[in-house]
């Protein structure tokens, strides 16, 4: 493979992954009533954040998804779904801001099954520094939304040589709140 | 009087949102934070009603513990749900075999896991 066609297949494989993650992070936010748009200035300077990452690893992908939110992202959701206020600094919200982590790699694991990708996840971690210098070369989706702001990030290694295609599935694939009965 | 129900989940603010849901509905809650707790308390409990079991976990994934309690749970035909951010057909027909009878993506709908609660339990 010539390194032009290299080049290009890396570029096309990236915008794949760069609107997946777009997609994911707009559509979990969606789920607890927080509508987001996306925005183009840099938002890391916002104080009071919490940000929680999760590994995973497969055989043509791996890496890790970031999250990172202003407090108001977290309580917000928080309270959509549990229905309780809680303070940024608690167990709370940080297990929560992990379970958000979660959520979004599972998305991004759902959506990627249409372009045969699979991986393991692991166990997601809350981060008490902003990982700068781990996240600088990752894929970056920044938002807007009702009284805060969230970023998704994607730091992924591609296998040489594999593209992203997507195939027709065979099996039908339950989405986010399906309640399949057996 | 109220039956039983088990949550499975490393995730305490899932484990607080099934234990409010179900409580209010009149369900007895107990909660285990991943496959091993689950496991030792599914042997202990002889009177669950339900399980409710996250896949990724820590120590033991959902998946990995319903296959090591496949034959305990068929003896008592105890219903085992799967609660998961992921909607993978393989992970779900690997919970079928191994017993499990249903499968939720994260996040649940309050109401429809509720009515998948009581039909399994009654």
């Amino acid at each position: 493979m010539s390194s032009s066609t290299a080049n290009t297949l890396h570029g096309e494989n990236f915008a794949v992954l760069d609107e997946l993650l777009r997609d994911c992070c707009i559509e979990l936010m969606a789920d607890y009533g927080l509508p987001a748009t996306q925005a183009d200035v840099g938002l890391e300077t916002a104080t009071g954040v919490a940000v929680a990452a999760v590994d995973f690893s497969g055989r043509d992908v791996r890496g890790t998804i970031g999250l990172r939110m202003t407090s108001s992202v977290v309580l917000q959701t928080y309270r959509a779904a549990l229905g309780r206020s809680i303070e940024l600094d608690s167990p709370e919200a940080k297990d929560w801001s992990c379970e958000l982590a979660n959520q979004l790699i599972g998305r991004l694991k759902n959506k990627l099954r249409s372009y045969e990708v699979s991986f393991n996840v692991n166990s997601p971690r809350w981060l008490q520094i902003f990982p700068v210098a781990e996240l600088e070369r990752a894929l970056r989706r920044r938002f807007i939304c009702d009284g805060g702001n969230f970023s998704g990030y994607l730091d992924v290694l591609i296998a040489p040589g594999f593209v992203f295609v997507p195939r027709a599935s065979d099996a039908p694939l339950a989405q986010e709140g399906d309640l399949v009965l057996f | 009087m109220p039956k039983k129900v088990l949550i499975i989940d490393d995730s305490s603010s899932v484990r607080r949102q099934l234990s409010v849901a179900l409580g209010n509905a009149g369900f007895v809650v107990l909660e285990a934070a991943d496959g091993v707790d689950g496991a030792d308390q599914i042997r202990a409990e002889t009177d669950l009603a339900l399980v409710i079991c996250d896949v990724n976990m820590p120590r033991l994934s959902g998946l990995d513990m319903l296959e090591r309690l496949q034959d305990e749970i068929a003896r008592r035909q105890l219903p085992v749900v799967m609660l998961t951010t992921e909607g993978q057909p393989e992970a779900m027909t690997r919970a079928k075999k191994w017993g499990a009878k249903g499968w939720i993506v994260k996040p649940f709908k309050e109401q429809l896991l509720l009515g998948a609660v009581q039909k399994l339990t009654q």
